[in-house]
């Protein structure tokens, strides 16, 4: 049956990846990632300035679009082997190209240096989403594959809303393979991320997770006998959270850089035009320009009177995390301690922003609950012995620890001329 | 007004009008707001889950306003901490509490809340794709998701609710 399909939907191209070998493409994809925007992911990096903590994360958001084309693929076609209630369907090849089309265009929108620009830059209404979305619908040399391929107009639509919008029940399957929980995207860029990176953090038994699902009832569930197998790779999102984006020194170089794109807002062009929180226009030459080079040159041209510039051309020292805690939402004494810690460093006339920059960030440990909590239930089902049950009531573990371990960062980082007295102020608060 | 000054308003809106603020009620009611209502600051996604539209990012926001201490999350309610005013200056609080809750019924049960959310969210999947949009189609699309959950007539009502709430320029129905 793989074979088939992937006969049928006429893979002519090649190219080399760590991960996968080859990934596999069909002429059309290799039209789409001919074009000037999608060869703009090579310059937008994966991890932005994670590369300040593990060199070697030098890998762009071009690879890892190829690489959860790659990874959807797979799911897909494991999920059509396990699924008496889908193998059955004749339009298998024509869903697998529409999902290849979305796992391919996913990240098409994101800004330069990604999440570190994007909440100054586009606000608070609208998200790189968004404008994958808008370039998914409008630029011409993407909508013209897209058409030709299918000869529908609705397929713009439909491979927008499977990116970033709402989709109808038929299309639900290809919207959790692509951003889902247990979807494409996180497994690429989990594994990715954490061998590029030189890190454990991250890793999981990704052959065995690829092949954990079944449709079941016109529902997507996990197999009963490879439930480690997806436990694993929640626990790995857990350890590659704490580990990567949310390493110590990678969050002061986010905040330090969202601050230089704040101040420099101005001076920026995105080529993305907004009017009342909606996108209303883009010029696509701009925005093709604008990567994480474009950013680094302002950086360079600010850096003989900007301290952020100054901190990210690594000519001043980085800011430094003198106040680091995570503990348990519920922990009272972690809080206060925060709290009178800002106090305590306004009152010796350090200034929030300028000498001082605090953070603190929640993290639900497994993320799952946060999926329906509304009744406190998964929206996930393990099929065992052909009946649904909760994944929860399968998994004590993901249970368990989603219910009790929701988790606080407290940070506040310092600029190098205010260790000292922070440093005194802390231990004052502390006694 | 920046977004969780946004959100804490509503909260206080609802709180104010002596509704109790289930975890359903206030992801559906920021829902609605962000399909219908103009300029509304909010950037939430919203994807169908297993009790209708829901979004991990107004969940998180939720967080933020607890670990600020403005707001207590018991069970599935969620308690306002600190007794503020409503800023009540703007058209979104006279939608919010004019147009938007009397859809929302105080006898409203967690069903109702769901069926509702969900329906909106058809109409605007349907609308999104580019495909028919009328009586019958949100009905056959809410029953995709939901299966035998609620009946045709149930659905039906539900949809007359949202419909009638909305004003014509929002929806455009095909007769």
């Amino acid at each position: 049956m793989s074979e088939d399909l992937l006969h049928k939907i006429n893979l002519k191209h090649r190219m080399r990846d760590p991960l996968y070998g080859f990934i596999w493409l069909t002429q059309e994809e290799l039209e789409i990632i001919d074009t000037p925007i999608f060869q703009r992911l090579r310059r937008i990096s994966q991890l932005a300035l994670t590369k300040y903590v593990y060199p070697s994360a030098e890998h762009s958001r071009f690879v890892h679009s190829l690489g959860v084309l790659q990874c959807a693929t797979n799911i897909f076609l494991e999920l059509v082997r396990n699924s008496e209630d889908l193998n059955k369907k004749d339009d298998l090849d024509i869903l697998l190209k529409k999902l290849r089309f979305a796992a391919l265009l996913h990240d098409i929108g994101h800004l330069a240096y990604s999440h570190a620009s994007e909440q100054t830059l586009l606000g608070d209404t609208l998200k790189h989403e968004d404008v994958s979305k808008y370039i998914i619908q409008n630029y011409e040399p993407i909508k013209h594959v897209l058409l030709k391929c299918f000869n529908d107009a609705t397929i713009l639509n439909l491979i927008s809303s499977l990116v970033a919008g709402k989709v109808i029940k038929e299309y639900d399957l290809l919207k959790k393979i692509i951003s889902g929980v247990f979807d494409a995207d996180r497994a690429d860029y989990l594994i990715r991320d954490s061998y590029i990176c030189g890190v454990k953090y991250g890793q999981f038994d990704v052959e065995r997770f690829i092949g954990s699902f079944i449709v079941k009832n016109g529902q997507y569930c996990i197999r009963y006998e490879h439930l480690n197998a997806v436990e694993l790779m929640v626990f790995a999102r857990y350890q590659y959270n704490m580990q990567v984006p949310f390493h110590r020194t990678r969050q002061g170089y986010d905040i330090v850089l969202s601050k230089f794109i704040e101040k420099q807002k101005e001076n920026i062009q995105t080529g993305i035009q907004k009017q009342k929180g909606e996108i209303v226009t883009i010029d696509y030459d701009t925005f093709v320009k604008f990567d994480d080079y474009y950013v680094f040159e302002l950086i360079k041209k600010f850096a003989g009177e900007d301290n952020f510039a100054k901190i990210l051309m690594r000519d001043k020292a980085k800011l430094h995390p003198v106040f680091d805690y995570t503990c348990n939402a519920e922990n009272a004494y972690y809080k206060k301690l925060y709290e009178q810690f800002i106090k305590g460093l306004i009152s010796e006339g350090l200034e929030e922003n300028v000498s001082f920059f605090k953070t603190v960030k929640n993290v639900k440990i497994y993320d799952l609950l946060k999926i329906s909590d509304e009744q406190n239930e998964s929206d996930y089902k393990v099929l065992k012995d052909d009946k649904l049950i909760d994944l929860f009531e399968m998994s004590p573990v993901l249970f368990g620890n989603t219910n009790a371990n929701e988790m606080i960062i407290y940070r506040v980082y310092v600029d190098d001329n205010c260790i000292g007295t922070a440093k005194k102020v802390l231990q004052d608060v502390i006694e | 007004m920046e977004r969780l000054s946004v959100l804490k308003n509503i909260i206080t809106i609802l709180k104010k009008k002596d509704i109790k603020l289930s975890k359903i009620l206030i992801q559906k009611v920021i829902f609605f707001i962000k399909e219908l209502y103009p300029n509304h600051g909010f950037g939430y996604r919203f994807e169908m889950y297993k009790y209708g539209p829901y979004s991990h990012e107004l969940s998180s926001d939720l967080d933020i306003l607890k670990i600020q201490g403005e707001i207590d999350i018991k069970g599935n309610e969620i308690l306002i901490n600190n007794d503020n005013d409503v800023i009540d200056n703007d058209r979104l609080t006279s939608f919010v509490a004019n147009t938007l809750l009397p859809l929302f019924k105080d006898n409203d049960d967690f069903n109702t809340i769901e069926l509702l959310g969900t329906v909106l969210y058809c109409i605007k999947a349907l609308q999104e794709n580019g495909l028919k949009l009328n009586k019958e189609s949100v009905i056959q699309e809410v029953k995709g998701w939901k299966g035998t959950k609620y009946d045709d007539t149930v659905i039906g009502k539900a949809y007359n609710r949202v419909i009638n709430l909305v004003d014509s320029g929002w929806l455009l129905v095909d007769s």
